[in-house]
């Protein structure tokens, strides 16, 4: 091949590539653009979010929504790139911490101004607004309604003879039960997941104890013996059956269903937000699982709700955006409007924020749906505080602590003190 | 496929010796079977799990699935938002644009930096170097405002014209040394006849590193396909993704998962793969002709 | 070939006058015949500067600006949000006498390339050379084994990892056959990085491709003439396979150590990128990620990552250094 025809062909393929670079350029004209981007949790929700998406675009011919979706891991890295590029996205979907984050940054636009008008909020599970407020101020609009629980296999119950009849009990209760599960289940079986990597369980364990982990100044809101009592409940667990030895929880990544022992025939119970159980059901073939209660208290202590109830996905408007008030228009449409929800919650696997469109996806959802409606529902009976955001990658730090003590390199009361160092270096920072 | 000389034996004598030559010759497959059993036991795994429910695919660890249907292929392909055929033919132009730029510039380089001699080119082949070294995701930020300012972002550009700007240092660097491990007395009888370095580089050098052009070929199209990074940040629309954000939309950690068509759609996605690297690495066996090398 | 064959004519009647030395060969580029003008020192540069061109142009336009700004950024407190706080090198400070979970990155990191490299590198050679036949069907053979690198780091080889190497995977089914309970392979702090080594070496398959691409390059006659002087298989490894491949050795070599020091996707194999077990998957380039992405410490990440290329930096220089003693060029 000589030198000309091989500058052919380069010339060639920058014409391509260019060529392909046109229509995005094009196309941006004449109408108004929103580029809306996010995460989603399933097929079915992505279905759903484009297909209401679609339904507004054909009532208003002169706007266009780019959906800019991916999976969560994705989103959150891509979201930071582009904001940090100074390409934000118009809208995308938030999650407390998103919220939390990116409000502080000056990023979302303060939302108190279209409530109640046009977005009235009053029938939304008010933990989920509580949630997505900053400093006095609504950052997102929440989309969905999660709260913390125990999923659990009915099979594995049955089994150990254990029936439960009421939500409420007690920290000591859920060790017993755990115990007796793997008793009856074993070998290579156990009654609960080790919980004590993850942060909600951990909320509701200081609340338990009439402490919290963060406060809403920013503060830790705990001892370091509550922490080392955390570490050490597990670790007695570990030591009696109750939970699975180290090596085998940490085969569980905790924002992986398909990891979990539940999910895998392998335990009984496990901590799980609720917008995780239409998921898990569909991995269990072989046995109906069903929402309990964390504990909500200690053996001869008072017992009081803990659990909270908050959106896992919201959506929220980049303050630079100079369409606010269409965005805002999107989100009534496809949070409220009869036809928009429809649309965007029926087979998505989110329970809705609001009552009026909820009360719509229980009469026409699946069995699944309405267990998770349900439990919601007895939540928001006595509804708690909703949790303060802590520090960034608070998670982390508590499974590493965790994990610390469960394989053996530190104490409780060491990763405890570690784990308040730790975090209070966050705090300052 | 070509016989090599040392597998030609002479008429065998007895049949102790026509045993031995079965032996020698059967050994070699048995060997490789062997290997290629570990090495395919993962695309077994893959291609029998995308017949599965998700519920089959988590729990066990049997090969067969209980039932063959084509359901996850079917629902696979057809996508949510958009096809996968769009993803694939996403990923393939944008691979295929990617190894026409990397084996052209990248020999073009490598020529200059294993043959010619230049003020600073101790200097330029460090920060070659250099470049290969900085982590990808410590000039992330930086590199996406540069192609938010040329108004790049969501074309394809970001993953093509830094391929036709040798921009991939490890090609250079790997053409380098196939260059240095030509011999020199080849150019220098060329340029005694009369050769220019241009047709030095058209004619000796660029015929003769075949096999390392066809390892660029094949790794910048491989790496090209599978990169995750770079599409997600510069590609934002659904239809423009390629295959492994195709991917990662199915998949889902949280809800009622699509692991089946997800399954199904990996396995799909690497036809592409197999089938071009079956391709070139015939011409990798060919490429060369080492008589010519006689010095 | 024809091309190749022609060139080898040539240099096969090449007449033993032949002018040495790049300098005169560089005239060549416009002067035709042989060179009759005396070279100037002004072409040369430019011909070596016009096949440079594409690189240079790349390297100033694309790649500079945002490795200059990754070492500004590495000397301030930048939250990915708000402007850069020029803080002097408190960043790397912090890195290097503070941060105990650094240290245990870079440990992650080093037991990592020092034992993932020689055995993969030594993997893929054995196996180039198996490959380097004429097999009926070795085509086939070829790319069956480079299988496992086309998987890459992809969702499906998470979830195939897990079911071999969990508790309750392929391996400890087979190990329960011989009554033997085995632990949970790939979330055990003991054994994960063990895994992530296995998975390394499990795709050998590019520095595989290279070592067979120069073997292809090693001239027939060596081997012939090698064999007439009636060296055996082993004797023939030793004085013409490997010194004659010793180019793509430092190639390999060098390539799969920076890759092993920047290793980031088998970690998102087994621990989801969290570096769990108890930190002991947690490498170097995943700790700057989770500082930058997700602690939006983007000054705290450069100044990881211009560490990085430091130590990157000085072993690939000492590498170089020592080549000069086992690296044979065709072209010397």
């Amino acid at each position: 091949m000589g030198m000309i025809s091989r500058r052919g062909v380069l010339a060639g393929g920058l014409g391509g590539a260019l060529s392909l670079a046109m229509p995005a350029v094009l196309r941006a004209q004449g109408k108004q653009r929103i580029r809306y981007a996010g995460f989603v949790q399933s097929d079915g929700e992505l279905k759903t979010l484009l297909a209401s998406l679609n339904a507004y675009m054909a009532k208003h011919p002169e706007v266009e929504i780019v959906a800019e979706m991916t999976n969560f891991g994705s989103f959150i890295d891509k979201l930071a790139t582009e904001t940090s590029g100074g390409n934000a996205p118009d809208m995308f979907s938030c999650n407390v911490d998103i919220t939390d984050e990116y409000s502080r940054r000056g990023v979302l636009r303060p939302l108190t101004a279209y409530v109640p008008q046009p977005m009235d909020l009053t029938d939304y599970a008010q933990g989920a607004v509580k949630a997505a407020t900053v400093n006095g101020q609504l950052f997102a609009f929440p989309n969905d309604a999660i709260g913390p629980a125990l999923v659990c296999r009915s099979d594995a119950f049955k089994k150990a003879g254990i029936t439960m009849s009421n939500q409420m009990w007690t920290w000591e209760q859920l060790a017993k039960a755990a115990t007796d599960i793997t008793k009856a289940n074993g070998p290579r079986y156990w009654g609960l997941e080790d919980s004590g990597s993850n942060y909600i369980p951990c909320e509701l364990f200081m609340r338990g104890r009439g402490k919290t982990l963060f406060t809403p100044d920013r503060q830790i809101g705990f001892t370091r013996d509550d922490m080392a009592e955390w570490f050490a409940y597990w670790d007695r667990l570990r030591k009696s059956g109750g939970c699975p030895p180290a090596d085998i929880q940490a085969s569980v990544n905790g924002s992986d269903i398909t990891t979990f022992l539940v999910s895998l025939g392998r335990a009984g119970m496990t901590a799980a937000l609720t917008d995780k159980f239409a998921g898990m059901q569909a991995l269990v073939s072989n046995s109906d699982l069903f929402l309990q209660m964390l504990p909500n208290g200690f053996d001869g202590g008072p017992m009081k709700q803990t659990h909270f109830v908050y959106a896992g996905n919201s959506t929220g408007l980049t303050a630079k955006s100079p369409h606010a008030d269409r965005m805002v228009d999107i989100v009534r449409f496809t949070q409220k409007d009869p036809e928009g929800s429809r649309l965007r919650y029926m087979g998505s696997g989110m329970i809705p924020c609001s009552r009026a469109t909820r009360e719509l996806v229980g009469a026409q959802g699946t069995d699944v749906d309405r267990k998770i409606i349900a439990y919601v529902e007895v939540l928001q009976k006595e509804q708690a505080a909703p949790r303060s955001p802590g520090v960034v990658g608070m998670s982390n730090m508590l499974r590493r602590m965790n994990e610390a003590v469960a394989f053996g390199r530190l104490k409780a009361q060491d990763a405890s003190a570690q784990f308040i160092e730790e975090a209070e270096k966050r705090l300052k920072s | 496929m070509a016989t090599s000389d040392d597998d030609r034996v002479n008429l065998p004598a007895t049949l102790a010796e026509t045993g031995r030559i079965v032996l020698r010759s059967l050994a070699p497959h048995l060997i490789l079977i062997a290997g290629a059993l570990l090495m395919i036991y993962p695309l077994i795994w893959l291609f029998s799990s995308s017949f599965k429910s998700p519920a089959e695919i988590f729990s066990g660890n049997g090969l067969l699935p209980s039932r063959i249907q084509f359901d996850n292929y079917v629902t696979g392909w057809q996508g949510t938002a958009v096809s996968f055929g769009r993803f694939m033919t996403n990923s393939l132009v944008i691979s295929v644009l990617a190894v026409i730029g990397n084996t052209f510039a990248c020999s073009v380089v490598a020529f200059a930096f294993a043959r010619l001699d230049f003020p600073l080119k101790k200097l330029w082949f460090a920060l070659m170097m250099g470049t290969i070294m900085l982590p990808h995701h410590a000039t992330l930020i930086p590199q996406y405002m540069l192609f938010f300012n040329l108004g790049w972002l969501n074309t394809f550009l970001p993953l093509v014209v830094p391929k036709f700007l040798a921009v991939d240092a490890f090609f250079i660097f790997l053409m380098i040394q196939f260059i240095r491990g030509i011999p020199r007395e080849l150019d220098e009888a060329a340029l005694v006849d009369g050769a220019s370095m241009a047709l030095i580089y058209a004619k000796i050098i660029f015929p003769l590193m075949r096999p390392a052009l066809v390892a660029t070929a094949i790794f910048t199209f491989i790496w090209t396909y599978e990169d995750f990074l770079s599409p997600l940040v510069y590609l934002t629309e659904i239809s423009l993704y390629t295959v492994p954000q195709g991917l990662r939309l199915m998949m889902s950690t949280t809800g009622q998962g699509s692991w089946g068509p997800l399954l199904a759609m990996s396995f799909v996605s690497l036809i592409p793969l197999f089938v071009i690297f079956l391709f070139f690495q015939k011409r990798l066996i060919d490429g060369i002709a080492t008589s010519g090398l006689k010095g | 070939m024809s091309v190749a064959q022609d060139a080898g004519t040539k240099a096969g009647r090449a007449p033993p006058r032949a002018r040495r030395g790049i300098g005169a060969a560089l005239s060549a580029l416009f002067g035709r015949a042989g060179g009759a003008e005396a070279p100037t020192a002004g072409r040369s540069r430019l011909v070596g500067y016009l096949f440079l061109s594409p690189w240079l142009v790349g390297f100033v336009c694309l790649t500079a600006g945002p490795i200059v700004a990754s070492m500004y950024f590495s000397l301030t407190d930048f939250n990915l949000f708000s402007k850069p706080v020029f803080v002097g090198f408190s960043n790397y400070h912090r890195l290097l006498f503070e941060d105990p979970r650094y240290r245990t990155a870079l440990g992650v990191t080093l037991t990592y390339v020092f034992t993932s490299v020689p055995l993969k590198l030594t993997f893929a050679l054995l196996v180039a050379m198996l490959l380097n036949r004429a097999l009926a069907g070795i085509g086939v053979y070829r790319a069956i084994y480079y299988l496992p690198s086309l998987l890459g780091g992809s969702v499906a080889v998470a979830v195939m990892w897990r079911k071999i190497f969990a508790y309750d995977g392929v391996v400890n089914d087979v190990l329960l056959w011989f009554g033997v309970d085995g632990p949970s392979w790939i979330s055990n702090p003991d054994y994960a990085l063990s895994t992530i080594v296995m998975l390394a070496v499990w795709q050998f398959g590019s520095p595989a491709m290279i070592f067979l691409a120069g073997l292809k390059q090693i001239p027939r006659e060596l081997y012939d003439a090698a064999s007439i002087d009636g060296a055996g298989a082993w004797q023939q490894f030793w004085r013409v396979t490997l010194p004659l491949l010793t180019p793509i050795i430092l190639f390999n070599l060098v390539m799969q150590m920076i890759g092993a020091f920047q290793a980031f996707t088998p970690s998102f194999v087994i621990s989801n990128g969290t570096g769990g077990p108890d930190d002991s998957t947690l490498f170097y380039t995943l700790y700057l990620y989770e500082e930058g992405f997700s602690h939006f410490r983007m000054g705290y990440a450069s100044a990881m990552a211009w560490v990085l290329v430091g130590i990157i930096g000085t072993a690939t220089a000492v590498t170089f250094i020592t080549s000069r003693y086992w690296v044979h060029y065709g072209d010397q």
